[in-house]
């Protein structure tokens, strides 16, 4: 009996090695796949994250056409019916607004006087097209353009001005808070002198003559992981010079 | 002496016994090991040949998705005009005309393959200078007024050149057999929409859309594959490489037609 446990307990330590170097190996293996699962985890994970950026800054220039045009949701539906409202947009104690015919842009410039590079509350009347640089879409300029919240705010977040709901749009960057997703609205007036007719030479629709701004929107989304960040910018005609409006 | 006797016997016996078992306790454990080790490198092989098949066949989505995305995002901005200041007003680029000239703006243009030319699809765009829009490259345009990529196969790598600084064509994906691209046009005679090839588009400044289609095979050669059909709907003999066609439309937003 005492040479039997005394076999036991040697080959108990062969296995011991036996086992071990197997274990070893095979965690080798899992080991492995495990770091190249990890690895197209993570491209996925970026991959997933960017396009949810960019759709979600693609539904922002549409909630921005909306705002510009004063539509809810549905596009047909005026956001306000109250008089004291311009479209989306409360017209009262000193908020901009959407400029409705040439004489609206006076008032609209003392009202965004006060606001980063122009801006408040989403709408921008820089004084030319390269007023807002790309410095201005970077760093600490950046932070300051998406200041604020309601009333104090530089830009504006999907759907507050149309009504249009964040939860909804089932997007979590779209969300109001913490704010993710922002755009703002450069308003321009269109030229006269190319006025009348629409050149050959241009595809772009030309504004009415009644209504002769240009919109230039962009959009800024910042991703679940910091690194993803989308910009989109578009420039928006809302009343084109063929739909007689 | 009786102690003694038995520790001699039991001495012997137990030796004796030992190697018999020792004997037969290895052959059935080497059996047994075999059998487990036969059934673990199979399962092994099995696991391996399946993880490569999956890897392959995935790195062609992959490789598709990576190609209609840099393609996507030239076709998708394709037209774009910016604003410029005029007389304290503003108003769209006129100077830009893409690949027309004069009055006729040409957003995108291509070259209908044959047996000794490639594919090639053109784009432009128009962008304010100083802002982070890039060609296919990445880089920004040194060209006034328009930014331009170019897409075409070579060596069976789907490649793209730019209008920056760095010249030439860059692979962007490996495994490219066929890039084929027809372009959407809207008779204005009768609103009727058709896809052309690039040889047969009448008018380059009605171009609407643009449908990309890409031919991709795998790396490894030992898979039981059955013809299939390429992107023009001929039919591509089986070679044991596993084959993907992937097609995709894309629009040109803005025509503003």
């Amino acid at each position: 009996m005492k040479l039997l446990a005394t076999g036991l307990r040697k080959q108990a330590g062969i296995s011991l090695i036996i086992v071990m170097v197997m274990l070893l190996l095979g965690s080798v293996v899992v080991l492995g796949s495990t770091r190249l699962g990890w690895l197209n985890e993570k491209m996925v994970g970026s991959e997933s994250d960017q396009q949810r950026a960019f759709a979600a800054a693609e539904a922002l220039i549409r909630d921005a056409e909306r705002d510009i045009k004063g539509l809810q949701v549905d596009n047909s539906t005026p956001c306000s019916t109250d008089t004291a409202y311009v479209g989306c947009r409360n017209f009262g104690a000193g908020r901009p607004f959407f400029p409705q015919e040439d004489d609206d842009l006076d008032l609209l410039s003392s009202r965004v006087a006060g606001g980063t590079n122009s801006c408040r509350q989403g709408i921008c009347l820089p004084a030319s097209v390269t007023t807002l640089t790309s410095a201005t879409w970077t760093g600490s300029a950046l932070a300051t353009m998406t200041a604020g919240t309601g009333t104090a705010s530089i830009a504006a977040t999907y759907g507050q001005y149309t009504g249009a709901s964040p939860a909804a749009a089932g997007n979590p960057l779209l969300s109001a808070s913490p704010a993710q997703a922002w755009y703002w609205v450069e308003v321009f007036r269109y030229t006269d002198a190319a006025g009348l007719l629409q050149p050959a030479s241009t595809s772009m629709p030309i504004p009415d003559k009644k209504h002769p701004f240009v919109y230039r929107i962009t959009s800024y989304v910042q991703g679940l992981k910091p690194g993803t960040r989308v910009w989109l910018r578009s420039v928006y005609v809302p009343f084109p010079q063929n739909q007689n409006i | 002496m009786n102690a003694n006797h038995m520790q001699g016997m039991s001495n012997s016996g137990i030796g004796h016994r030992q190697h018999g078992l020792s004997m037969l306790e290895l052959l059935i454990g080497i059996t047994i090991g075999l059998m487990v080790s036969v059934a673990a490198v199979g399962s092994l092989v099995y696991s391996r040949v399946s993880a490569t098949t999956v890897g392959d066949s995935s790195r062609l989505y992959q490789d598709a998705a990576v190609a209609f995305r840099a393609i996507g995002y030239q076709i998708r901005q394709g037209g774009a005009r910016r604003l410029v200041s005029t007389g304290g007003n503003v108003e769209f680029n006129p100077s830009y005309v893409g690949f027309g000239s004069g009055s006729s703006t040409v957003v995108v243009t291509g070259v209908n393959g044959t047996s000794t030319i490639t594919e090639t699809l053109r784009i432009s765009f128009d962008t304010t200078p100083g802002f982070v829009v890039t060609d296919c490259l990445g880089q920004t345009s040194t060209l006034a007024n328009n930014v331009s990529s170019t897409f075409s196969v070579s060596a069976g790598a789907l490649t793209c050149g730019g209008s920056g600084s760095t010249t030439g064509q860059w692979q962007l994906i490996q495994g490219v057999e066929d890039f084929q691209v027809w372009y959407g046009r809207r008779d204005p005679a009768n609103d009727s929409f058709r896809y052309f090839t690039a040889d047969a588009v009448p008018l380059w400044e009605e171009v609407e859309s643009v449908m990309v289609c890409l031919r991709l095979a795998g790396e490894l050669s030992n898979y039981p594959t059955a013809a299939s059909t390429g992107c023009s709907g001929e039919a591509v003999p089986g070679d044991g490489r596993i084959r993907r066609v992937f097609r995709r439309v894309f629009n040109i937003r803005n025509l503003g037609i």
